[in-house]
């Protein structure tokens, strides 16, 4: 079986576009969290999200843009930044088996609404012949796969907040078995619309608005928490075996080692720590690591009151006396929940703190709840830490979760 | 401005190239407009000049077909409204 690494890396986020100014903020602490600015904003109860200032018209050329959603706007960036952060030679053979994996909760949802608002409400009777190709989950993936010729399966994983992390894992296994030589792997999400921001209202999970100061809005694992904070975005990362990286002299964060995945098989939307418990513990089998070894968690830590009672109590029970050992942070304060994109974006930042020794905090931590009660780095990024394997994990609504293990190549 | 003109400028701006640089009398393919991008314009031609384009429209294979059609599609609907 080959041993997994990554070579490549591509982000685009609230709390920046690219690799370098994603980390930065996070180890600042800097949120990308703020009142939205899209017109129907005042109309939400809760104004707020991770938005991205994105300038799609000087991204790609007028013709081309025509074609994408905002979601396979992100993901196309994304892939070009870890494509390229990964040398993959425009030449480079193994594009005939290169698989495409990407992660995406909702997909077009962008074009989706905008074309059934012209349906239902702005009087047309007829829709762009583009509205197909854009709205489409598989969209993002297609572009990745038609854009870098790569010619091995093309997948989309829509398991709403672990579609990426799942994306990143099957890609894993699709490598370690010989079935792909070469991975692009992600996810990618753009969802605050009108109708998408309003239909998560109605679940009553969405942070309150913090009066002073909306940045500060979401809340892992303190008390005064109130919910989680919407936001879009895509990470993508380069997969391929050691082997192959070695020998093209790759330049290789880490070694992807494990990945895990299990349902809850109870409950849409209620977390069970018993399918946390799972996947983690796959995660660590599956790496051949004892939990010892693992210093860092990237919770999923959404700031729900059941959601971050629940991981700590499942990260308590895998982890045993090494818990209180662990660093456990919520990157989700900083740009929030990106859905289908959070589990590689997190990914991503679990593999930087491995490769740079830094771990990102988690923010606003203000009010110790005594139902949570591990080292959340609280506020402050901590350095110079030596790790030797990460975890990121990735619980979703139908109980799909999904972690991965990074270790030290 | 005719109709070919029209036709030119509608498609032009959809490849966000100079309308000059569209040879009437090349294929369409040859201009960089794909079957795709065949019925993205068609749908925008609709709209400009208040015609529908049936399944045959899709045959056309240069600028100077479009506008053919378009003439064509024009004068059928002129009596009509009269």
């Amino acid at each position: 079986m080959r041993k997994v690494v990554v070579t490549g890396i591509g982000v685009v986020s609230p709390v920046g576009i690219g690799r370098d100014p994603f980390f930065s903020s996070l180890v600042a602490g800097r949120s990308g969290i703020r009142r939205l600015t899209s017109a129907f904003a005042p109309r939400l109860q809760s104004k707020i999200g991770g938005e991205i200032d994105f300038d799609a018209v000087a991204a790609f050329p007028k013709p081309k843009l025509a074609l994408l959603d905002r979601f396979s706007q992100f993901a196309l960036v994304a892939a070009q930044e870890a494509i390229g952060d990964a040398r993959i030679e425009a030449e480079d053979p193994r594009k005939a088996r290169a698989g495409v994996y990407i992660g995406t909760g909702v997909g077009g949802s962008n074009s989706t609404e905008a074309s059934y608002m012209e349906l239902l409400t702005q009087g047309k009777d007829r829709l762009a012949p583009y509205t197909v190709v854009r709205v489409m989950n598989n969209a993002a993936a297609a572009h990745i796969s038609i854009d870098n010729g790569l010619r091995g399966s093309s997948l989309t994983y829509s398991t709403a907040c672990s579609s990426s992390a799942l994306a990143i894992g099957e890609a894993m296994r699709a490598i370690r078995h010989g079935y792909v030589d070469l991975a692009i792997a992600g996810g990618t999400e753009s969802l605050l619309t009108l109708g998408t921001i309003r239909a998560w209202e109605a679940l009553r999970t969405l942070a309150a608005e913090d009066p002073e100061d909306p940045s500060t809005s979401c809340r892992p694992f303190s008390k005064d928490r109130t919910g989680l904070v919407l936001g879009e975005g895509a990470g993508i990362v380069v997969l391929e075996s050691e082997d192959h990286a070695r020998a093209r002299g790759a330049t290789v964060y880490a070694e992807l080692a494990g990945y895990g995945a299990a349902s809850d098989a109870s409950h849409l939307t209620k977390p069970s720590k018993e399918g946390q418990c799972a996947a983690m513990r796959m995660a660590l089998e599956d790496a051949g690591l004892a939990p010892q070894a693992v210093g860092y968690i990237n919770a999923h830590g959404t700031a729900t009151l059941a959601g971050d009672v629940s991981e700590t109590a499942a990260i308590r029970e895998v982890f045993g006396a090494h818990a209180s050992r662990l660093a456990v942070s919520s990157t989700k304060s900083m740009h929030g929940h990106l859905m289908g994109a959070t589990g590689a974006v997190e990914f991503i930042a679990s593999l930087l703190a491995l490769q740079r020794g830094v771990l990102p905090p988690t923010t606003n931590l203000r009010v110790p709840d005594p139902e949570c009660d591990l080292d959340y780095v609280p506020n402050v990024a901590r350095t110079g830490v030596e790790l030797e394997a990460v975890m990121s994990n990735s619980f979703a609504f139908g109980g799909s979760n999904a972690v991965l293990v990074a270790r030290r190549a | 401005m005719n109709t070919l003109q029209t036709v030119q400028r509608i498609i032009a701006a959809e490849l966000d190239v100079d309308p000059a640089e569209l040879d009437p009398s090349r294929p369409l393919q040859e201009l960089g407009v794909d079957s795709l991008a065949v019925m993205e314009c068609l749908f925008k031609i609709e709209d400009e000049f208040k015609i529908s384009v049936d399944s045959s429209g899709l045959a056309v294979s240069t600028l100077q077909d479009i506008a053919d059609l378009v003439d064509s599609l024009v004068l059928a609907k002129a009596p009509e409204v009269s």
